[in-house]
Parts: structure tokens; sequence; C-alpha cells
């Protein structure tokens, strides 16, 4: 029964990968997400330096190793999105990112992760506007919503090169699906049509860290991480006919027109085809504190824009550079303050689009602390970001607020008497 | 531990879903999916034609006379199944012989004009298959000279329902005249008519009422003359229909669109739709083929069916047929009535067809509806107009 449980909550939380709505993540596949657990964005930066626990990130495969016992993390996250010509703030919340982690051997580490790769969540709306049919005046608004996206599934596996030295292996299947409905109000009905489409491909990422300088306690330590896919990922687009929706339950029925809607189902072939490389370092001034940089460049290759999403273009390619503190909490210590992990970053992002070749620039501050619970290290991670998104003549402000709850046991490893 | 690690994911999981609030983002309408657009078509061929009307399919009979309209008479077939049960009568009937029948019409009023005759006429000549109410009429039925009156009547009120009837009594002397080779074979079909000329007009209700009146046959059997009557068997009848002269026609019904139903005019609207495609996964929201009404005192409504149809046209001469040439596909029948005046048919599902190249546009169809008064008749503009032409008005969504 307790299994079941299990499974019924997996299953529920593969529903729920989600982040808050944005007009950017209305273009192609939507936005791109590459720090998803709490530890990471309370840093502001992408996942390659180690912030989770000291020497290890969740993000990093290579850094696994570090994390001492097996993990089972899950990340919540809850965003707030305002435009400056919005009178209400758009507020959307949801799990973000579940995570198992087992280290073993000491230096060896294995994992599987679900997370978003790219997000669709978007609502939006036009104004009504009159327009004037057989000499009567008839008002007219459209809606468009769209959710879903890529779900990224991966398989990582981390080994020791050297001494000083860790290189970390994934495997990362990409699936899920992504459905816009696109409705145009003409007194006194809507008029809707849905696109669909399902994703799949896959693509090989590989982690590396070590330590290049130690002196004094004090250590530079690099970490790098490339991600390619062998061959573009695919989609087939279902794109169904528009209906007048008669009865107005957003659903085709037989109580609508026409009687029967037709669908159109096309493969479409080359829609993403993302290559990342990172590149991060941390130094340490004494045992506990920590500066960091970090810097990632993604472009995605898949030139195919025939999505039929609801604009016509996408995001192309996003660089981002992040700087910050950390401070690991000392485990010996009596004091729970002593214990807490803070984090500390900022971080700017800049968004190029495919056709019009425009950017949106995105810049945040963040902040975040972990703490420790139990005899064998869970954790609960807390972390805040406020920024703001200029480009395409919009300006928008961009809360987070992120939970993290990662529970610890000891499976593979010998227990020290 | 486990169970707290599941407590908390049960408890992101609903927060997850409850605590959302997406209020849309407003956008320009800049760049972005789902059009709107507009269109006219003209109507460039307008034709009246004239049909025998359509009396089979009405609720109604008619007998007399109605502004120019002459009902000579009514056919009547009944049903040749029983509505009691055969079971009593099936055990018996070799010993039963035919005594006598009553036919019965029901009025749709209560006034009684009991000095008004009718005759009951039957076919001696003739089998069950004497007509065909979608098709007769007066001037393809010509089989009323051979027929014999077999009984008269006159208006009377039913004791038991105190409704006002017409009863045919066809006694046992002359039940034979009607009775074939056996006693479950009879002469099902019958003209009902008045005796002499009635002012005015008298309505009785026809096969097609949904108030159970119908015409009904009573058939009633005994064991031997001497006896009483044992067995009754009642017939429904299945087909009638009234059959009309028509006013002559007149310059009126052929000037502009002239609908009427008892005068059988009808209108051909053709539509020049100019190879009109509508785009992928677009919607039709109105095509609207819009007539405006001669008449100035718009005040009173109209109700015009309209379809389109299935074959090539005449709009060259006005012509008058027996049966309407012009077949059509009922699934894409529109109905409106007239508002001040005009009249807009959504002409959309017969659009989106034939936008898709499924469908010729041969032009539509228009005529007056069953429900309005049928004797009265109505006119739009036709393309002489300067101002009120007819058109066809199309509004659509696109991606």
């Amino acid at each position: 029964m307790q299994f079941l449980n299990k499974i019924t909550v997996l299953f529920l939380l593969l529903l729920s990968f989600t982040i808050s709505q944005s007009i950017e993540s209305a273009y192609g596949l939507g936005l791109n997400k590459t720090s998803l657990h709490t530890s990471t964005i309370g840093s502001g930066g992408a996942g390659l330096i180690p912030t989770f626990h000291q020497g290890a990130s969740i993000d990093n495969v290579s850094s696994w190793p570090n994390l001492g016992s097996t993990f089972i993390s899950v990340s919540y996250e809850s965003q707030s999105s305002n435009y400056e010509e919005s009178v209400k703030s758009s507020i959307y919340s949801g799990i973000s990112g579940l995570q198992f982690i087992a280290p073993f051997k000491d230096r060896f580490a294995l994992g599987i992760s679900l997370k978003p790769a790219n997000t669709v969540n978007t609502r939006l709306m036009t104004d009504t506007v009159s327009i004037t049919y057989n000499n009567a005046p008839l008002k007219s608004s459209k809606f468009f919503s769209a959710g879903g996206g890529i779900i990224k599934g991966s398989f990582g596996i981390s080994m020791p090169l050297s001494q000083r030295f860790g290189i970390g292996i994934s495997i990362n299947n990409y699936f899920g699906s992504s459905r816009d409905e696109q409705s145009l109000y003409i007194e006194p009905y809507n008029y809707r049509l849905f696109n669909i489409r399902s994703f799949e491909g896959l693509t090989y990422s590989i982690d590396m860290s070590g330590n290049i300088f130690s002196n004094q306690g004090r250590n530079l330590t690099l970490f790098s991480k490339i991600l390619f896919a062998p061959k573009p990922i695919n989609a087939i687009l279902y794109t169904f006919d528009m209906y007048e929706d008669r009865n107005n339950n957003f659903a085709f029925d037989a109580a609508d027109y026409p009687n029967e809607l037709d669908v159109d189902t096309t493969s479409i072939n080359d829609i993403y085809s993302p290559f990342e490389l990172g590149l991060g370092f941390t130094y340490n001034f004494n045992e506990f504190l920590y500066a960091f940089s970090e810097y990632q460049s993604f472009k995605d290759f898949g030139n195919n824009l025939n999505l039929n999403s609801i604009f016509k273009d996408k995001i192309n390619n996003h660089n981002q550079l992040s700087v910050g503190f950390l401070r690991f909490g000392n485990p010996n210590s009596n004091s729970w303050q002593d214990q807490l992990i803070l984090r500390f970053g900022i971080n700017q992002t800049k968004y190029q689009y495919y056709l019009s070749q425009s950017y949106v620039i995105e810049n945040s501050i963040s902040f975040g602390f972990g703490f420790k619970f139990g005899l064998i290290g869970n954790q609960i991670d807390l972390s805040y970001r406020f920024g703001n998104r200029e480009g395409l003549n919009k300006k928008e402000t961009i809360q987070n607020l992120n939970i993290s709850i990662s529970i610890g046991d000891i499976w593979f490893l010998k227990r020290r008497n | 531990m486990l169970r707290f690690f599941f407590c908390i994911f049960y408890f992101l999981f609903f927060i997850s879903i409850y605590s959302c609030e997406e209020n849309p983002i407003i956008v320009e309408n800049e760049n972005l999916p789902l059009n709107l657009d507009t269109l006219s078509f003209n109507v460039t061929k307008t034709i009246n034609y004239k049909v025998e009307p359509a009396f089979g399919n009405l609720d109604t009979l008619f007998f007399g006379e109605y502004e120019g309209f002459k009902f000579h008479y009514s056919l009547i077939g009944f049903d040749t199944l029983s509505e009691d049960s055969d079971h009593s009568y099936n055990l018996y009937k070799d010993s039963l012989i035919v005594d006598s029948a009553e036919i019965s019409l029901k009025s749709f009023s209560d006034t009684l004009i009991s000095n008004q005759k009718f005759n009951l006429r039957y076919f001696p000549n003739f089998s069950d298959s004497v007509f065909n109410e979608s098709e007769a009429s007066f001037k393809n039925f010509t089989n009323y000279s051979s027929s014999s009156i077999l009984s008269s009547s006159s208006m009377m009120v039913d004791s038991s329902d105190t409704t006002v009837m017409l009863k045919f009594v066809v006694d046992t002397e002359d039940i034979e005249k009607i009775t074939g080779t056996n006693i479950d074979n009879f002469n099902m079909s019958f003209i009902v008519e008045t005796s002499d000329k009635i002012e005015g007009s008298l309505k009785f209700h026809s096969s097609e009422t949904i108030s159970g009146y119908y015409p009904r046959m009573k058939v009633f059997y005994k064991n031997s003359k001497n006896d009483t009557i044992n067995f009754q068997k009642s017939f429904r009848s299945y087909d009638d229909v009234t059959i009309i002269e028509q006013p002559t026609v007149e310059q009126s019904d052929t000037a502009n669109i002239s609908l009427g139903y008892a005068k059988g005019l009808k209108s051909l609207v053709y539509v020049e739709l100019d190879d009109f495609r509508l785009p992928d996964r677009g919607i039709l929201k109105k095509a609207e083929l819009i007539l405006n009404n001669v008449d100035l005192d718009s005040s009173s409504t109209f109700t015009i069916d309209s379809y389109p149809i299935e074959s090539t046209g005449d709009y060259d001469v006005f012509n008058e047929y027996n049966d309407d040439p012009y077949g059509v596909n009922f699934t894409f029948m529109t109905t409106s009535n007239t508002v001040n005046g005009e009249v807009k048919l959504n002409h959309r599902s017969a659009l989106r067809e034939i936008s898709k190249g499924s469908r010729v546009n041969y032009g539509f169809k228009v005529e007056s509806s069953p429900v309005n008064n049928l004797f009265k008749s109505t006119s739009f503009h036709s393309l002489n107009s300067k101002d009120l032409f007819p058109v066809m008005r199309v509004i659509y969504a696109i991606p």
C-alpha cells in the first residue's frame, strides 16, 4: 500500500512540473531552465559550483560523491511575475524538480532526476476591440493560454579521474508535451483552437570538477559542463481546427460548431538541439567561506520553427554570468546559526531570439540558506530571487521563492565503527 | 522519517494545485495569431419559380375556399395495420363477417356548422395505392372522376369528448363495396369533399397532427347477420392531402423574390463566391444571405427556409413545375425570421463545404416556411433594387 502511495505521489509530481508564466515562455518551446534546485537558485548560479553541500552541487554530477550520503530531494517553486503595464501580478507555484542521488564507494555516485528542460506557461489576453459587421458593432478580443513543456529525465554517474579531478556523465531523455489554446472571442461566442506537441529526444552531458590550486587550506576549484544532443529532438504536432464553443465549456463537444473537428498530425524534426557549455570556479577564503563565479553559454541549434506556438519565434541562445558568495555551516557547531548554509549571488542572463535577433536581458539578485536536520544531513533549503527582464518592449519584474527538502540516508557507504 | 517525507510531498503537491493565481497578461494585439475578417459576396442571379404546394406534410385537411385558394377535396389513405390487438380477432375471424364501418375526421374548430354536407367517395376499381401524399396535386391527380359516393355526413359533436367531427357510416348494405376477397381486405383510400360550395374554409386534423385526432376508420364484425357486433378494428390514416387549386400567377409573383407556401412560389438565389477558400483551420462565424422585404410595413414576422441546391438552377425564366426539381440536403437547411423587414439566412455550413471544394455552388433555394400563414406571400428586393439588393455577408476567424 505504501509503495502504491509512493507511485501515486511520483506520478502526480510528474504532472506538476511548472514555472511561472511569462511572455517569453510563449515563444517556441518556452523558457529554457538550467537551475532548478533551491540551493542553486539561492546562489544565482547555473548549478555547476557546489552550493548544496561543501563540495557538492545537486546539479553537477561530478560533485555528487561529495554528498556523503544518499539523498532524495524535491524542489518547490513559487514565482511572481509583474509587467509594468499590468495591474496585477501573476503568481504561480509548483514542483520544480525531483532527484535521487546515491554515492557509493567513497568517490562514485549515481543518480536519477526529473526536471523541466523547457517550460511554457502563459496566459495572455488583448483588450476588447469593436469591429463593424453588417452595419452593427461587434466586440472582439483574444485569449491565449499554454502549458507544459519538455521534461528531462536524467541518469548520471560520477567517478574519479584522479585524486583531485572527478567526472560525471549523464544521459538525458527528453519527453513530455505542451499544449496551447488560442481563443478569439467574437460576441457572443469564443472561437477556439488548440495545438498539442509531444517531444522525444536525447542529450548527453559531461560534468567535470577539479581542484587546481591549494595552499594553506585555500583552494581554487574549477567546474565545467558540456551538454550536447547527438541528434536534434523531434516533436509530433497535433493541430486542431477552430471550433465555435457554443456552450463555452473550453472543450469541443456535440453542442459546438462544426459537428466534426479536423486534426492534422505532423512530425517535426530538428525543433530543438541544445548545446550548453558551462564554466565556474570557487575559491575559499577559509574553511567555510567561498567566493564563486559561473558562466554558462546555451545555444539551440534546432532551426525548425514550425511549432504553431503563440509567437512565431523562439529563444535561440542565452549567456549567463553569475558571481556570489557562499558560507557553509559548521556541522560540528552546537549553535544552529553556525550550521546554516548562506548563499548570495547576482546574475545576468542575456536571451536572444532566433528570427528577430532581439535580446531580453534578465538581471537578478539571489540569496538563500540551507538548514540541516537529523543525524545524516537531511536538509531544507530556502531561496529568494528578485530580478527583472527587459526587452521586446516589455519590462517584467520577477520574484522567486523556492524551497527544497532533501532527505538523506546511508545506502551504499560503509559505516564507520 | 519516510512517513514524514511523504507527508511533505503530499503537502507540496496540494499547495501546487491550490496556490495558483494566474492573472492573464494584457498584451498588444500585434503579431498575435487569430484574426477576424469580413467579406461581402454579390448575389448575381435570382429567379422565382412555382411548384404545386406540398400540402401532404401538413397537419391540416382543408375544405372550402380561402383568399382565392380552392380546396377541392382531401384524399385519405388508411394504414393496413390495425391499431388494436389482433389476438382475439385472429382466433375467431374464420367465423366472422364484416358488418359495417365508419370513418371519422376531427375538426380544429369547436364551431358546429350542422347544415354543411360532406361526401365520402371510394375508388371501386383501384387497389390501395391510389395516391401519394407528397406527390398528389390538383394538376396530377386524375382519379377523382373514377370515384363513387359511398356515404354522406354532416358535422356533429362527438359525444365522447365534445369535439366537432365528421363521421361517415358505411352500413351493412354498402360495406361489401369496399370489402375485398376476404374480411381483412378493404379499399383503404377515400376522398372527402363538401357536397356543395361553402363560405370560407374548414380545417380538420390530418395524419400529421400531434393531437391524436387523426382520421380514423373503424370496421365492425359479427358472427352472423342477425348477431350483434362482436369485434371492431380501428385503422389510423397514413397518407392524406388536400387537393388545392391555386389562384393564377400575377405579375407581382415574378417581379421580386416572391415566396408563398400555398402558392408554391419559391426563389433561387445565386451568390458569386469567387472561388472563396476558407483558410486552413479557419472557421466561419456567419455566412448570411441577407434579403430585404419589399413591404414597408415590416412589423409582421415571416419565417424563411433556405437550402443550397444540389443541381444547376435555371435562372433565366420563370418556370412552373408539378414537382420541385431542386433537391436539397436537409442538413444544410437554415431558417430565419424577418426582423425589421430583413431576413438573414446563415449558410455557413454550406459555404464551409463549398470553400473546401466538397460541394458545388449551384445557388440557394429560398422558400416560405410552413409555420407561416400558408396562404400569405411575401416579397424581397431582387437585384433591381439600388440599396436593398440581396447580398451574402461573411465573417470568419483564421489562425
